[in-house]
């Protein structure tokens, strides 16, 4: 469809849209995607594109604090700009110490105009842990410590989207033995309305699927008790796995590039931790869903669930080590130790009691 | 002395203890498979195999559940053997007293058990702990299944485990515990032959029967009424 200029129904994010090169029919496109990530009725697209096309969109501020900027490398690395990227751009002009172009001063003076203009109507986002530790001295934005931010950001925010496994939980800062305290968003402000996005990181397609939603009906998706959002965390990677019939079926890698693993068997020999993770993964995918972790050939690490780095290992095996024994101590070993001092005992007791019990009846006649 | 025989065990009582052992076997041997899938199928001769371990895994669980279910309410209206309160004898001064016997018998301090008839103390002691292991194994085994979907009955009703540990620690508790039952049925069958050698009270056989017998003095001491 032709760029119409004299077109007062077109909004300036359609215009914005075609400016860049995505026509309605891409938009369109996008807009039932979502939807259908969203795990609404198709007959909701009309619905969503009418709502993300209007020209309220709420600005957006997006803090990077104790991160690796991962969640924002997920998609902005898509080969070619899509819908969602450029709806994710248009939306996210007022504050993104990635992509904005000032700098300094001048933009925490931008970040303070938003929240002042927009008090209460804002979306925050948030990517990286916050550490807390020693007054939040092991991170600081503008002289500011990032504690003094977020409380400050997400506080006066309609909705706050955690974005990573950092934010969400503290991630991998937040490992044992957590030097700097870190912690996940939702543990330094428990009541901001929030919701989680984990993953290490993120699928591109559920924050978008996040935003919409908010901008369609005006709440934060449904989320279960880890405040993640059920259409994207509601389901095992497991039971969506594209590898999951030959689980069914008992084939497994029993071995990094044995026949089995360029079959494109199943991991669950290798340690893989799909039983174990909550996520949309094998559905959405990474990179224009190209591939992820499984498709490629290793198993989940789990890195959307809570204290990953810390609970889910050993990466390569089917089970923690137990507790106590030093590593590389397997249940199994020590299930059978058990079983087979049991056995023992009850041997050697056998004897014993025969012979004190022979002994007994002798004496006593029969 | 006047040989006596009194039933001890009830139908319902003998039949759970059967299906449990059953639920049990299959659970464990299912249980090691779906842990370690040792079978390496060949693509075409037996398409399904893990999927048959599980379903035999989730059938078996039901079956231990409804065992559970059908002793515990055999507990409440059961004959005093089978009675509920029967389990923790360490709480009266004469199930304390007796169940010191017990060790000094399991010690070769002593050669015969203290008198009794259904359980011995230490066993009925043991049998509570075995039937928390059970319990827990069920609620962690439905939990661990109602994963698959969240949003259904089996995970509201147990999937509050996972607020306390998280899934890879139920797993492995589940795993683990797998082992406390191989041990305990090592013990189980050793003190259940040790006990026919040393009573002569057809333990084994009451197990089928329901039947116990023994010396009518050491069943007045509990006084039931004899048959």
């Amino acid at each position: 469809m032709a760029h119409d200029p004299h077109n007062p129904r077109e909004t300036a994010l359609e215009q914005y849209l075609e400016s860049r090169g995505v026509d309605r029919r891409s938009f369109l496109k996008f807009c039932t995607a979502v939807t259908a990530t969203l795990a609404l009725p198709a007959s909701f697209a009309r619905k969503v594109a009418a709502a993300v096309a209007a020209d309220d969109r709420p600005s957006v501020i997006w803090l990077h604090l104790q991160e690796c900027t991962g969640d924002t490398e997920s998609f902005l690395r898509a080969s070619r700009p899509t819908a969602a990227e450029v709806i994710l751009d248009y939306l996210s002009v007022d504050y993104h110490e990635t992509i904005m172009a000032a700098a300094g001063h001048q933009v925490e003076e931008v970040r303070r105009h938003t929240m002042e203009q927009y008090k209460g109507k804002y979306i925050a986002v948030v990517e990286g842990g916050i550490p807390t530790k020693d007054g939040g001295v092991y991170g600081c934005i503008g002289g500011h410590s990032m504690v003094d931010v977020v409380t400050e950001v997400c506080g006066n925010a309609a909705a706050t989207i955690c974005v990573g496994t950092c934010s969400a939980y503290g991630g991998i800062q937040a490992a044992a033995p957590n030097p700097t305290g870190a912690v996940g968003v939702g543990e330094l402000l428990p009541s901001i309305p929030l919701v989680n996005l984990p993953g290490c990181p993120l699928n591109a397609p559920n924050l978008t699927a996040t935003i919409v939603h908010f901008l369609t009906f005006g709440t934060l998706p449904r989320t279960d008790s880890l405040k993640r959002p059920l259409f994207a965390y509601g389901k095992r990677i497991h039971d969506n796995c594209e590898r999951r019939a030959h689980f069914d079926a008992g084939q497994f890698v029993e071995r990094w590039g044995d026949p089995g693993h360029r079959q494109g068997w199943c991991l669950y020999k290798m340690g893989c931790k799909g039983p174990a993770t909550s996520h949309n993964c094998p559905q959405v995918r990474w990179n224009d869903g190209l591939g992820w972790p499984v498709g490629q050939g290793h198993g989940c690490v789990g890195c959307s669930e809570p204290g990953f780095w810390d609970t889910m290992g050993p990466l390569y095996e089917r089970l923690p080590n137990v507790p106590g024994f030093g590593v590389e101590t397997t249940a199994t070993k020590v299930g059978l130790g058990i079983m087979a001092a049991t056995a023992a005992g009850v041997a050697v007791h056998g004897v014993a009691k025969s012979i004190q019990l022979r002994a007994v009846e002798k004496k006593e006649g029969n | 002395m006047r040989r006596i025989v009194v039933k001890v065990w009830e139908f319902p009582v003998r039949l759970v203890h059967w299906t449990n052992f059953l639920a049990i076997l299959v659970l464990c041997a299912t249980g090691a498979y779906i842990h370690w899938p040792f079978l390496s199928t060949p693509t075409t001769a037996f398409p399904y195999v893990m999927g048959w371990m599980r379903l035999a895994h989730f059938v078996a669980g039901w079956a231990l559940l409804a065992g559970l279910l059908v002793r515990l309410y055999w507990g409440l209206v059961g004959n005093r053997y089978a009675r509920i309160g029967t389990f923790f004898p360490y709480l009266t001064r004469q199930g304390r007293k007796s169940f010191l016997g017990v060790l000094r018998y399991y010690a070769l301090l002593s050669p015969r058990l203290p008198p009794h008839l259904g359980h011995n103390a230490l066993a009925l002691t043991v049998y509570s702990g075995i039937f928390a292991v059970m319990a827990f194994q069920v609620v962690s085994g439905f939990a661990l299944l109602g994963q698959a979907d969240p949003s259904g009955t089996t995970y509201l009703l147990t999937g509050w485990i996972f607020s306390f540990v998280s899934n890879g620690w139920v797993r492995f508790a589940h795993y683990a515990a797998t082992f406390v039952m191989g041990a305990f049925l090592i013990a189980h069958v050793y003190a259940m032959w040790v006990s026919d050698l040393a009573e002569r009270d057809g333990t084994s056989g009451s197990l089928f029967s329901g039947y116990k017998y023994g010396e009518l003095e050491e069943f007045e001491d509990f006084g039931p009424r004899p048959r």
